[in-house]
């Protein structure tokens, strides 16, 4: 009886509801009709992530699609651990890990954004210094998914990870199957390979920053 | 945790790492202040910290929500996965590689003996038209069954529903045995699963039927091994032959009704039920629209079809719900005359399986009734016998679940009562269906007349279609049936 809720706690603090608990471990003693339900419940969030993973939103469909399939074939490997939508997340970077073609194209996306970004209208009108403006800008949103979408693989991952589904460190190091120093160090190259992409939107005047 | 001191030459450089951290907020004490207290002093790295804070509010300024409900989509394709392969890759422990390696080898070394006892045959008879038959319906219709291409051409629903005559599938065989792509996806097996995954994902359309090539591997392995056993049962199992669609249009408008309501249900079970249904396979039109009824009631009910011995083991152990086709399965090879299914649901859910098995049923018979069909012989003579003998079944499981009110008759005064009927109805399941892996065999403790609660309760049903009777026990089966 302290056991159940003694894991009823654990799940509270893991953002799992009694209900959602209950109803995955429907789903893993063989009621997978009730999945559906799961996947009502997730699919914007992990369509979203998705969508920011590939930059597209025909690959996002497929990729949601993907994960949820997967997903359902491994519930049973599902412990409560961790966060469903974090086992979510996981399954679909280990899709995309598989994907290994996209990274290459990475790279070479990447010289072409720096020209791009250098003649873009936008630089002129984010030059102000107020972040929430700036974040609001449309065209500044579009400008960073351009710049993330020409990033590493590796650094879009664990930055979309960090900041989009605001997973901690500990989190990160598990989908990634990587240590925390890593999750560290990745995002703080990542940030940095960002902020040098988008430089002449961030720095449109030399030496304004000093 | 390195801390620099402030102050120094390089401490922005130094400190540039941790004030990602810090936004993470992952810093605590003193290094903490620390931190602060540079960031109040130094612009430069205070304007790191702000372009930080604008990434992150840019990246959550537009929620794209999924423009279409997934569920549908991936519960159809789970359906579709479970009648093509039950629940495998739900239940299975992964395999390790050396394993793969070993079943492979053996697998493939059982295919080189195979062959090398067809060139015996040819050699010793000289009848070489006989033996490469022969050879052609104990290798090819695996290795056929292992062409993805082949196997997304062929729709599900068709599948479900044809079966080409013997001719046109000895004819595929051979082109399918000389073409040289199965054998490369064999030796690839293990590499190709990933790049296949990847262009899954690119090239599939979302609402497209979901690519099966995923579990080439697992199939290979399967089929490969499949191929010393029971060939034939495999080619109807992983539905590579090309259909005889035989009434297309209003089969198919009202199985696309049936699984579109499919998602919505759930059902629950522990109880086993074993049909054996044996009928002769001069009326595969019938069989296989029957066998298409009983699908869909399966998918109806959410019950999972387990293909083989091992996952009834387990899902025996777990008490959990299954649908297990044994060695015939529901594919009626040609020349067979049996098949076995094994149906494991609880008492409270049973009704509901019940009446979908018996809509199927009902449907199953209407359509075989109907002048469509007329073209097939005997096809009237034996839907009247089916008729007959699913009729009965019926009755004699009303009274063994107690769908209607219980009495104290038992399956076996069902038997003892219709001695002349062609239905035999037996009480206990063979020792052949215990659990193969558990040597466990199944319960066999009670017929009961009231419903106990989670006991398994075997039951086997066996229906035999023989020659035509009179209509005596027609009558009276039809009597019994009951309608819950």
């Amino acid at each position: 009886m302290s056991n159940m809720t003694n894991q009823t706690t654990e799940n509270a603090q893991l953002g799992l509801t009694f209900d959602e608990t209950a109803l995955i471990r429907k789903i893993q003693t063989g009621q997978t009709a009730l999945f559906a339900e799961l996947i009502v419940r997730y699919q914007d969030r992990v369509y979203n992530f998705a969508y920011r993973l590939t930059g597209s939103a025909e690959d996002a469909a497929d990729l949601s699609q993907e994960t949820f399939t997967r997903a359902i074939r491994s519930i049973r490997q599902f412990n409560g651990n961790a966060r469903f939508s974090t086992w979510l997340i996981r399954i679909m970077i280990n899709i995309t890990n598989d994907f290994k073609a996209r990274v290459k194209r990475d790279r070479e996306n990447h010289q072409q954004m720096q020209a791009l970004l250098q003649r873009s209208q936008a630089s002129q009108m984010v030059a102000r210094n107020d972040p929430q403006l700036r974040a609001q800008t449309h065209e500044m949103v579009a400008l960073l998914w351009q710049a993330m979408d020409s990033m590493d693989i590796q650094h879009k991952q664990v930055l979309l990870l960090r900041d989009l589904e605001q997973m901690s460190y500990q989190e990160i190091a598990q989908v990634l199957k990587v240590t925390e120093g890593t999750v560290k160090s990745r995002l703080f190259r990542a940030r940095e390979t960002l902020r040098e992409l988008l430089d002449p939107v961030l720095n449109p005047r030399v030496g304004e920053e000093k | 945790m390195k801390e620099p001191s402030p102050g120094s030459e390089n401490t922005c450089k130094t400190f540039a790492e941790h004030i990602s951290a810090y936004f993470d907020g992952q810093l605590t004490g003193e290094f903490l202040e620390t931190i602060e207290a540079h960031l109040r002093q130094c612009p430069h790295c205070a304007r790191q910290l702000e372009h930080y804070t604008l990434f992150r509010n840019a990246m959550n300024a537009e929620h794209r929500n999924c423009p279409v409900d997934l569920s549908p989509v991936v519960m159809a394709g789970l359906e579709r996965d479970h009648l093509l392969q039950g629940l495998e890759t739900l239940s299975k422990p992964p395999t390790p590689r050396w394993v793969k390696l070993v079943r492979a080898f053996s697998a493939a070394a059982m295919l080189a003996l195979i062959a090398s006892a067809g060139l015996i045959i040819m050699h010793f008879t000289g009848n070489t038209h006989q033996s490469s038959r022969l050879a052609d319906r104990t290798v090819s219709p695996a290795i056929q069954s292992l062409d993805p291409t082949q196997q997304s051409a062929v729709p599900q629903r068709e599948f479900a529903l044809g079966m080409s005559p013997e001719k046109d599938q000895n004819e595929s065989f051979d082109t399918s045995l000389n073409s040289s792509e199965s054998s490369d996806d064999l030796n690839n097996s293990d590499e190709s699963e990933a790049p296949s995954e990847a262009s899954r994902i690119s090239k599939r359309s979302l609402f497209a039927k979901p690519d099966l090539s995923g579990n080439l591997n697992k199939k290979i392995a399967k089929a490969l091994l499949s191929t010393t056993t029971a060939p034939a049962e495999k080619m109807q199992y992983l539905g590579s032959q090309p259909p005889l669609v035989l009434q297309p249009s209003p089969v198919r408008s009202e199985q696309e009704q049936l699984s579109m309501s499919v998602t919505s249900k759930s059902r629950g079970l522990s109880w086993p039920v074993k049909l054996v249904y044996e009928l002769d396979s001069s009326d595969l039109p019938g069989w296989m629209l029957l066998k298409e009824q009983v699908f869909i009631a399966l998918m109806e009910n959410h019950v999972p079809v387990l293909s083989e011995s091992w996952q009834v083991a387990e899902a025996l152990e777990k008490n959990q719900e299954f649908f297990y086709q044994a060695k015939k399965g529901l594919d009626l090879p040609p020349g067979s005359r049996s098949a076995q299914i094994l149906l494991v649901t609880q008492p409270e859910t049973f009704e509901r399986i019940h009446a979908s098995l018996q809509q199927a049923m009902s449907d199953t018979i209407r359509r075989r009734l109907s002048p469509e069909l007329e073209n097939y012989s005997q096809s009237r003579t034996i839907t009247a016998e089916l008729v007959n003998a699913v009729e009965t079944t019926f009755a004699a499981l009303d009274r063994a679940f107690g769908v209607t009110p219980p009495n104290s008759e038992t399956i076996l005064t069902t038997q003892a009562t219709q001695p002349a009927s062609p239905v035999t109805v037996l009480t206990t399941l063979p020792a052949s269906t215990s659990c193969p892996t558990t040597g466990r065999a199944a319960t066999t403790t009670q017929v009961a007349s009231t419903r106990p609660t989670l006991t398994l309760l075997p039951v086997l049903i066996k229906i035999e279609v023989g020659e035509p009777t009179p209509t005596t026990t027609t009558a009276a089966a039809t009597n019994q049936s009951t309608q819950p």
